[in-house]
């Protein structure tokens, strides 16, 4: 890979902003490296160029009995963007993020150079790299653990709550399900939350191992009228959450409509039209739940916010990687369509409550984290300074580091 | 176990077409060492039964000499030939001598090398080359790289004619617009198709003996029409 203009090694594009987007500058896709290079299954780990997409990944392992040890809500990403964003999925709270499963990787830097870099060899620069966006270098390929499976179903159970003291004690009560999770009406509820959480466990009651499909439906570019606004997310949330009639449900479910429901509508994101959307994901400490509450109910008065958000708690693993994103605590992920500047300042509110609580926001989902939020939600920013390649940057970096 | 030649192996068709025959017997070949040993790889990987990996480069018309007088007559079930280069029109305008450097990646190269195949293709077995809807017609956006496919494209009409006494099929795909590195510096849009989807049209193509393949499908009805316009409208048009 030679990039010696001032460059961005890109993969599925799925980052939400700007951490995967460079103004005036060469964007390098590294989509056609998908090879895979080693297979071991005695060892449990794989080996395999970083431009290949969990999808493709996925589907050589799940006939030969593994699953991802880690993922997050799409299997489109590819492993070089799962590890500069240190992804995290539904089983942080016992697996923590990507990043705690990726053995070693071999780094290449725009002088030419070539590192291998693991927890013993180059572990500044591994730390660095994990969760540190693609500004350290090219990812040629990543080692990683593998999670054995002898079933591609999940037993699934769904659970209806109806506060935030409700959703904690199912929390609570969930420590022996690897995966957890709960969907959020936060439009309209009376006050406070509701919504239905869910949790499973990898099938020990079905013994087949059947690999996802192809997505049938992919919406095209024509939609230009937004189809998503306050009335049609309110009431999508009313169906949502009452098609479930019982209190609780469970189910055996295949693993892709478990970990990937929205991957089944390729572009869902063009619902929003024209106009777009944001998405807001942040992170708030156990001992600040008080913000946390704060947070739902600007939103709720907003009146803005759409369907599926998203509401989990993180566990307390902590990741290599110097700038990684989940730390212990309750994380809060929504999307919110672009409004103008009703939008704009909501944003603006939430971040301001995050920074009160000490907490942070994603920079894979963000657009507009200010310049001192930023480092105040990664101390740690200064230290992967160092070994920041002078060759590759980001608008999201420019942005928060308030270079032109 | 069919024994496959495939030339070109890094491009992504010629890459995704291995993967989908990983049942054969295949050797693969290709410019690039590092990159050819990590398909090879992979291609072990996901269960290939054989896979021989060799670097090449393909204007090096000594070593294609010496490699292909090495293999047995009448030994190969299938050979794809798919590598190639996306010709810079205004370069090529410009500069003769990279247009000519052009025309030996894309056309003399490759007639080369099928003279010298013909002999080791088994009877029944298939000649598969790379070529483009390019070369239906020649247009003033791209005419020296339509010219090298196009001109392929009639060497392979007549070869096709003089080895049906062999019972060996020549089949012609012109793919049309694909998302692979050769395009990456190309807008995409929803004419682009996945090079997925080029190789498993190419494998159908082969087993039932198609002759010209168009793919996807559309591309050939989209040529019918441009080689139908007539001149002058044609000659005001900016394609």
């Amino acid at each position: 890979m030679s990039f010696s203009e001032e460059s961005i090694i890109t993969g599925s594009h799925l980052s939400y902003g700007d951490s995967c987007l460079l103004n005036n500058g060469q964007d390098i896709s590294n989509l056609a490296n998908d090879c895979i290079l080693d297979f071991n299954p005695l060892e449990k780990t794989i080996t395999a160029q970083s431009g290949i997409t969990f999808d493709d990944l996925l589907k050589f392992l799940i006939p030969r009995g593994f699953f991802l040890p880690v993922t997050p809500g799409t299997k489109f990403v590819t492993l070089g963007g799962a590890i500069a964003n240190d992804v995290h999925g539904k089983n942080h709270h016992v697996a923590g993020s990507f990043g705690n499963h990726v053995l070693e990787f071999k780094l290449a830097k725009s002088d030419g150079t070539s590192l291998i870099c693991s927890a013993t060899e180059n572990a500044e620069y591994f730390r660095a790299t994990i969760g540190g966006l693609g500004l350290t270098g090219a990812i040629e390929w990543a080692k990683f653990k593998l999670l054995p499976i002898k079933s591609s179903s999940i037993d699934a159970e769904q659970i209806k709550f109806n506060s935030l003291d409700e959703f904690f004690a199912i929390n609570s009560d969930s420590k022996k399900y690897t995966y957890t999770v709960a969907w959020l009406d936060c439009l309209n509820g009376q006050s406070g939350v509701r919504g239905i959480y869910i949790r499973g466990n990898h099938s020990e009651k079905n013994n087949e191992l059947v690999t996802h499909n192809d997505p049938l439906i992919s919406i095209p570019e024509l939609t230009a009228m937004p189809l998503v606004n306050n009335l049609t997310s309110k009431i999508f949330n009313i169906l949502y959450y009452n098609k479930q009639v019982g209190s609780s449900l469970s189910a055996i479910q295949h693993y892709e409509p478990f970990f990937y429901p929205l991957d089944a509508i390729l572009n869902w994101n063009l619902f929003y039209g024209r106009p777009g959307f944001m998405q807001f994901q942040c992170m708030i400490p156990f001992e600040n739940l008080k913000s946390f509450e704060k947070l739902m109910d600007l939103i709720r008065n907003s009146g803005q916010g759409s369907f599926l958000s998203v509401l989990k708690t993180f566990g307390d693993i902590e990741s290599p990687g110097l700038l990684s994103f989940p730390e212990e605590g309750i994380t809060l992920c929504l999307d919110f369509p672009h409004l103008g500047e009703k939008t704009n300042s909501l944003f603006r509110a939430m971040e301001d409550i995050v920074v009160k609580a000490n907490g942070k926001m994603y920079p894979a989902k963000d657009q507009t984290m200010k310049p001192e939020s930023f480092k105040q939600f990664y101390p740690n920013w200064e230290k992967i300074l160092p070994y920041k390649d002078p060759n590759l940057s980001s608008s999201f970096w420019k942005r928060v580091m308030e270079e032109k | 176990m069919s024994k496959v030649l495939i030339l070109g192996i890094t491009s992504a068709i010629a890459k995704e077409f291995a993967r989908q025959n990983l049942d054969s017997e295949l050797i693969i070949l290709g410019r690039n060492e590092n990159r050819t040993n990590d398909i090879r790889k992979d291609l072990e990987n996901k269960g290939a039964k054989s896979v021989q990996s060799i670097a090449f480069d393909f204007c090096d018309f000594e070593s294609m000499k010496r490699y292909v007088s090495s293999i047995e007559d009448s030994s190969i079930d299938q050979v794809l030939i798919c590598f190639g280069t996306l010709t810079d029109q205004e370069r090529a305008e410009s500069d003769p001598d990279y247009a000519l450097k052009e025309y030996q990646i894309n056309f003399t190269s490759q007639m080369y090398f099928s003279n010298l195949i013909e002999q080791k293709i088994k009877e029944s077995g298939t000649l598969a080359v790379v070529t483009s809807v390019a070369g239906d017609r020649g247009r003033k956006s791209n005419y020296y790289y339509g010219s090298a496919k196009g001109g392929m494209s009639l060497f392979l009409e007549g070869l096709r004619a003089k080895l049906s006494a062999k019972n060996i099929n020549v089949l012609d795909i012109r793919p049309g617009f694909v998302d692979t590195p050769m395009t990456k510096d190309v807008p995409k849009n929803f004419l682009f198709a996945k090079p997925s989807k080029v190789a498993s049209d190419i494998s159908k193509a082969i087993i039932s003996n198609k002759a010209i393949l168009y793919t996807p499908f559309f591309w050939r009805w989209i040529m019918l029409l441009i080689r139908n316009i007539p001149r002058f409208i044609f000659h005001k048009m900016n394609i």
